[in-house]
């Protein structure tokens, strides 16, 4: 049993909401914020390419009985909570998006597209918006961060979890919630959470890319139902015998204050796959160019995490390669780098591939205290010789960030040259609405 | 082994109403029209839901059955299951809402859907029966966790959907299903109201969305990383006690008292006692089963919701008023009623593991009424319209009569299986709305 005081306390959440400022977001943090919003529409954008959910977002549009945010997808306006969540989805769709270390949550992907569809909705400034995603994040995080234990051990996918909480943050602000309606809605929230358990991920399952849209749905939704009169009760974390820390927390942790800072500790990707593959692709990558004909085999031992994941993955679909170390690695040394070409069929189709992975083994490490995540991979080739490399972690994560060039390259390659997803994202403060950051990713969109 | 829901879904394709037996298509229909006219019910005591606050005109979509507005589907099942909620009397699987609304989507008839809902029930009986112990240990509310699993199978079927897409979505539903802890009710918030209809909500997503390949894996219960793994540390927990069947509706049994189920039994005790004057009683001693007094010992009883798991306040307000008239048994200022508060603190409650041996649904209670003049009276029962005492067409059809109106009811309860659903939902649009607000707090 887990004391209450452990949990991050939805009432000092809804504080924190309410009442932060733009004036509280210092100059780097305005600059991370926008950073974050860019990052997460390029990887919608990459995922369009591949004509991800095109059934799905489909289905929204034709579905539709008002017209409220616009789907990035095709330009078309859907009702608000819809709109988040087939724009989440796509963003999501790679797992190219950001995460966050210490609370493991997809920001980007979830927070992003409810501020852009709840401030086109109200008519928000871009700087209303970028504040709502920084209020956003850091709520999601101070939810996440005691729990991501609990619900790791448990199976579960934190960022479906904790994302929901900065979602209904996000939307809150936008709609101009007081404390107490903020409060109302964050309980509710708590209430409904989905169980997102991983097997959805291993498998390679469709609905594994609404773990960021189901979240970004949920928060708008139980915010508007907040508004209309619902909510959960104060203790929906804390109540020892029926709360949601009984079900979620594993061990005693201390929660920290939310952080209109958070943001900054948001970690974008270097590749598209699970973080916990990371380590094992910047190793590999370390050792490139190595031709895959000279390959005879590949052995890696990483953290446990990792290699049980990919044991279990389902690496025949687009979802499942994301979590299978041999699939990506095959992919990384077939195309000399692991984008998002690597989970469409012809890759997935592709026997080159296909019989390199198969010459990869994964072997679980004992972890290191001091690097937890520490992968070597070795490389052995067909002449007798042998590569070997070591990462601690994987590029772009905690201790080694991406810069905001990083970002931006990677961007404006997954946008395109053409694109204006870029200058309307940087011209957002001080925008009086965000039509047109809309406009760029719905047009960059429709341009392939 | 084969994916659990790839045999699930075999299952629930295999169901046609032509090849049900009369006595589970007569279960299943009562189950249907007992949760339709609990929906009235609530939208005519209490007044709008909340929630419907929120549904937009659509035409062509599904309609919100008290006031025959057309709206997005998925939005007409969450108002129209959550309108009911506060009447805590529903019973049966967690996808009457869901399953009407597949019909209406679908044009097909009463009949279709009421075999929708013996799929619901199967599906819904064979996971949720699995998982409850480990979902109560946890504290989570299992018709909410599990609920969605049953509607998105029910949906499902009468979408027409393949054995594949109904494995898809039911693994769906189960997905992105709510966690819904217990303390929304033990707490007495209105969330509460959203359990039920929050999961058909996503049972009726998830059935759309799996035949445009939106779909979940099947082996989401049993998997490594499944909800089965999630939930129970078992050492084998890969396939659950016994498969589904047609003839898990028939094992409903209904609620006659507008509470928590914990309560039941003890009040049918009560009852049994005769009519007590409740200056006159000195002290109440409740032994019931263990589960029943976990739940009531976690609820604060200070709120109508709570109250409405709290046994000392359900035996409490039932002395006080006479019985529990759903719909203005609980209130604010009934609680607040000095000769309840006083009973409430004189009431005990206890576990005796015994009076819940005898399987899963054999739940008993000893009430023990000690008076001032130092007489005891004492009863010990099974819940009335339990496994031995079923509630008949005839009682439910009074009680919709009583709760909706003789003219609504006789409309409900006779309408013919071949019936469209479409064609039945003008004929349950209430007039006028709702005439009278059942809280006066």
């Amino acid at each position: 049993m887990i004391a209450g005081a452990n949990l991050m306390s939805l009432a000092r959440c809804a504080e924190f909401a309410a009442t932060a400022a733009w004036a509280d977001l210092t100059p780097s943090v305005r600059v991370r914020t926008r950073l974050l919003v860019l990052d997460t529409l390029a990887c919608a954008v990459a995922a369009k390419r591949l004509q991800a959910l095109e059934g799905f977002t489909a289905h929204i549009v034709d579905t539709a009985s008002v017209e409220q945010a616009t789907v990035w997808a095709g330009g078309r306006r859907v009702p608000l909570a819809d709109a988040a969540l087939a724009n989440a989805a796509l963003a999501h769709y790679l797992d190219w998006d950001d995460g966050h270390a210490g609370a493991s949550v997809h920001g980007g992907a979830t927070i992003v597209p409810v501020a852009l569809a709840c401030g086109e909705a109200v008519g928000a400034a871009g700087r209303d918006v970028l504040l709502a995603l920084a209020v956003g994040y850091a709520v999601a995080v101070a939810v996440g961060r005691p729990l991501v234990g609990g619900i790791e051990r448990h199976g579960l996918h934190p960022p479906a979890i904790a994302g929901a909480f900065g979602a209904t943050g996000a939307t809150g602000r936008l709609l101009g919630f007081d404390e107490q309606m903020m409060r109302r809605a964050l309980t509710l929230t708590a209430c409904l959470v989905p169980v997102a358990p991983f097997e959805a991920f291993t498998s390679g399952a469709e609905i594994k890319s609404l773990f960021a849209g189901w979240p970004a749905s949920l928060g708008i939704t139980a915010a508007r139902l907040a508004h209309a009169g619902l909510a959960g009760p104060d203790e929906v974390l804390s109540a020892p015998a029926d709360g949601l820390g009984r079900f979620l927390l594993h061990a005693p942790v201390e929660a920290d204050e939310p952080y209109i800072t958070e943001v900054e500790a948001a970690a974008f990707k270097r590749f598209p796959a699970c973080r916990a593959l990371h380590p094992a692709l910047t190793a590999l990558a370390s050792l490139l160019p190595i031709a895959p004909a000279t390959v005879a085999s590949i052995t890696v031992e990483t953290h446990p995490f990792a290699a049980d994941l990919s044991r279990d993955a389902d690496d025949t679909t687009p979802i499942g390669a994301t979590t299978s170390i041999p699939y990506c690695l095959a992919s990384l040394l077939v195309d000399g780098d692991l984008g998002e070409t690597a989970f469409a069929r012809p890759a997935l189709d592709d026997r080159v591939r296909r019989r390199l992975a198969g010459r990869v083994q994964v072997r679980s490490a004992t972890p290191d205290a001091l690097a937890p995540r520490r992968t070597r991979v070795v490389v052995t080739l067909v002449d007798g010789s042998v590569r070997s490399g070591v990462a601690d972690s994987g590029a772009w994560s905690a201790d080694q960030p991406a810069t905001e060039f990083e970002v931006r390259a990677k961007a404006r390659r997954l946008t395109g040259s053409g694109s204006a997803i870029e200058s309307r994202v940087d011209a957002m403060e001080g925008a009086e609405d965000v039509l047109a950051v809309v406009e760029a990713v719905a047009g960059t969109m429709r341009a392939g | 082994m084969r994916p659990l829901l790839d045999e699930l879904a075999e299952w629930a394709g295999s169901i046609r109403y032509d090849t049900l037996s009369p006595d589970v298509r007569a279960a299943a229909r009562r189950v249907l029209l007992d949760q339709i006219g609990l929906t009235l019910a609530g939208r005519r005591l209490y007044g709008p839901h909340p929630s419907e606050r929120l549904a937009l005109p659509a035409a062509g979509g599904a309609t919100l059955w008290a006031t025959g507005v057309a709206t997005d589907p998925p939005w007409a099942v969450l108002i129209n299951r959550a309108s009911a909620d506060e009447l805590e009397l529903v019973a049966g699987p967690e996808a009457g809402a869901a399953v009407v609304a597949a019909g209406e989507m679908a044009d097909c008839t009463v009949a279709d859907v009421i075999a929708g809902l013996v799929v619901a029930a199967g599906v819904d009986d064979c996971l949720r029966g699995w998982m409850l112990g480990p979902l109560e240990q946890h504290g989570l509310h299992p018709p909410a966790f599990a609920g969605a699993a049953g509607a998105a199978a029910g949906a499902a079927h009468v979408l027409g959907a393949t054995a594949v897409e109904t494995a898809a979505a039911v693994a769906g539903a189960s997905t992105l299903a709510p966690q819904s802890p217990g303390v929304a009710f033990s707490r007495g918030a209105s969330a509460k109201t959203m359990y039920g209809a929050w999961g058909q909500m996503i049972g009726l997503r998830a059935a759309c969305w799996s035949r445009i390949g939106m779909g979940g894996s099947p082996s989401v219960w049993e998997g490594p990383r499944g909800i089965a793994a999630a939930l129970s540390d078992a050492a084998d927990i890969t396939r659950p006690t016994r498969g589904p069947d047609a003839s898990a509706i028939q094992r409903v049994t209904f609620k006659p008292y507008p509470c928590s189920r914990a309560g039941h039994a003890a009040l049918t005790a009560l009852e049994a006692l005769g009519p007590l004057d409740s200056e006159a009683i000195d002290r109440i001693d409740v032994a019931t089963y263990p589960y029943a007094v976990t739940v009531s010992q976690r609820s604060t009883g200070t709120t109508p919701i709570a109250a409405q798991v709290h046994i000392p306040s359900i035996l409490a307000l039932a002395i006080v008023n006479g019985g529990l008239e759903p719909g203005v048994a609980f209130t604010p200022a009934r609680l607040a009623d000095a000769r309840v508060r006083r009973l409430v603190e004189r009431t005990h409650v206890t576990v005796d593991p015994a009076l819940g041996t005898g399987g899963p649904r054999l739940r008993r209670a000893r009430v023990r009424v000690t008076l001032g003049d130092s007489r005891s009276l004492e009863a010990t029962r099974e819940p009335r319209w339990g496994p031995g005492d079923r509630a008949s067409d005839d009682q439910l059809r009074d009680r919709a009569g009583h709760l909706v109106g003789p003219d609504h009811a006789r409309r409900l309860w006779t309408v013919d299986p071949t019936c469209s659903v479409r064609a039945l939902m003008p004929l349950l649009a209430l007039e006028g709305g709702s005439l009278q607000k059942g809280r006066d707090g």
